[in-house]
């Protein structure tokens, strides 16, 4: 026995034409007991017909272009995207970037070489310490650590440096 | 068993799939007028219709790949433009409140007040009066029955697409045809009574209504 609510479920589907054969013999059992919901059930099936029978509005004129222009504009961004097509158009910038590296490197390559006595001379260092190749690793602008024990330890017995690290 | 337009539909989103710009085109052809219908009965304006079906069918150009086809492209189709046409219902909501005025207050009036019996002679009048009777109602029933009744979908596709239980739907659906009675009598001809309910349901149940459908 359906209950009015569980009628209305009912009732909805069968005024859109999609009532199944036993579900539309317990709803017209149910209509045939309840006046409440007969009314219900006409009012379903006119509401649905009168909305069927919306006509159709055209689509605008022109629409098809003006949404063709969007998706144009859509693919040009796609190919933005794309890293094949940046690669062949990049090519020439690649190439001309890569020559003012060219050149560039070969000037740092001709610049005139550290003067390291004069260095130590304008801080007040005796020239001949200066000229030392243990000495000249303080002058250079990035030296490890590594590479100054390295060089205070294959020192030339001579060099000063070397000598106080193995009094120590 | 699927039908000769969704095989076909199948083919050409395949196509778009992998480029074709000609197969999303086509698509658009076939699909643009039931959009822009949609569009044009959920908001009862047809600049805002145009606006989001082409929004909807930019958005769905960009997704075409994702498309698994789980479902028909319809239903993929209106799945996508009821998400723009209800963001875009959501917006004006918020708009309106932030303002301080109702959404309602920019609908059109409701047919009842401003649409006579004889004026509903005309595809026109009789379109907007319908359209107007929508507009009138909450979003989530106004949809629902939209989807029914005007565009012709299953309960389970409307459940699908929604993301909404099926007794919630059929719950939707009576809910606004019940709002919408007094609203559309102008435009009603009785062709039921509810002393031949017997005969009335054998006849709806076995023939579904023909909705415009795509």
């Amino acid at each position: 026995m359906l209950t009015c609510k569980d009628a209305e479920a009912l009732m909805a589907r069968r005024a859109s034409g999609a009532l199944e054969t036993d579900d539309d013999a317990a709803l017209v059992q149910h209509l045939r007991e309840c006046g409440a919901c007969r009314p219900l059930a006409d009012d379903q099936a006119l509401v649905a017909r009168a909305l069927t029978s919306r006509p159709e509005a055209a689509v605008p004129l022109g629409f098809t272009q003006r949404l063709s222009d969007r998706l144009d504009a859509e693919v040009n961004w796609a190919d933005m995207l794309n890293w094949r097509m940046w690669t062949v158009r990049l090519a020439p910038v690649a190439a001309a970037l890569m020559i003012a590296a060219a050149t560039t490197a070969e000037r740092v390559t001709a610049a005139d070489p550290i003067d390291l006595a004069e260095i130590a001379e304008s801080w007040a260092i005796d020239p001949e310490l200066a000229e030392l190749p243990t000495m000249s690793l303080f002058w250079q602008a990035e030296v490890s650590a590594d590479s100054m024990l390295e060089a205070v330890l294959t020192a030339d017995p001579d060099d000063p440096i070397a000598e106080a690290g193995y009094d120590q | 068993m699927a039908d000769a337009g969704t095989d076909v539909d199948r083919e050409l989103v395949e196509a778009a799939a992998g480029g074709s710009r000609e197969a999303f085109d086509e698509l658009v052809r076939r699909y643009q007028r039931c959009i822009f219908n949609l569009a044009r009965s959920l908001t009862s304006n047809d600049g805002d219709a145009e606006d989001l079906t082409q929004e909807a069918f930019v958005r769905a150009y960009r997704a075409i790949t994702k498309f698994r086809g789980d479902s028909t492209f319809k239903t993929w189709m209106y799945s996508v433009a009821t998400n723009v046409i209800r963001t875009h219902m959501a917006r004006q909501k918020r708009r309106g409140a932030f303002w301080g005025t109702s959404l309602d207050a920019d609908a059109p009036e409701a047919p009842e007040r401003a649409v006579s019996r004889e004026d509903v002679e005309g595809d026109v009048v009789r379109r907007d009066a319908i359209d107007k009777a929508l507009a009138a109602l909450p979003e989530e029933l106004r949809v629902a029955v939209t989807l029914r009744d005007i565009h012709g979908l299953g309960y389970r596709e409307i459940a699908e697409l929604l993301a909404i239980p099926i007794g919630t739907v059929e719950s939707r659906i009576f809910r606004a045809r019940h709002r919408l009675r007094p609203l559309l009598e102008p435009l009603m001809t009785r062709t039921t009574s509810s002393s031949d309910a017997s005969q009335a349901g054998r006849r709806d149940s076995g023939r579904p209504l023909e909705a415009k459908a795509c």
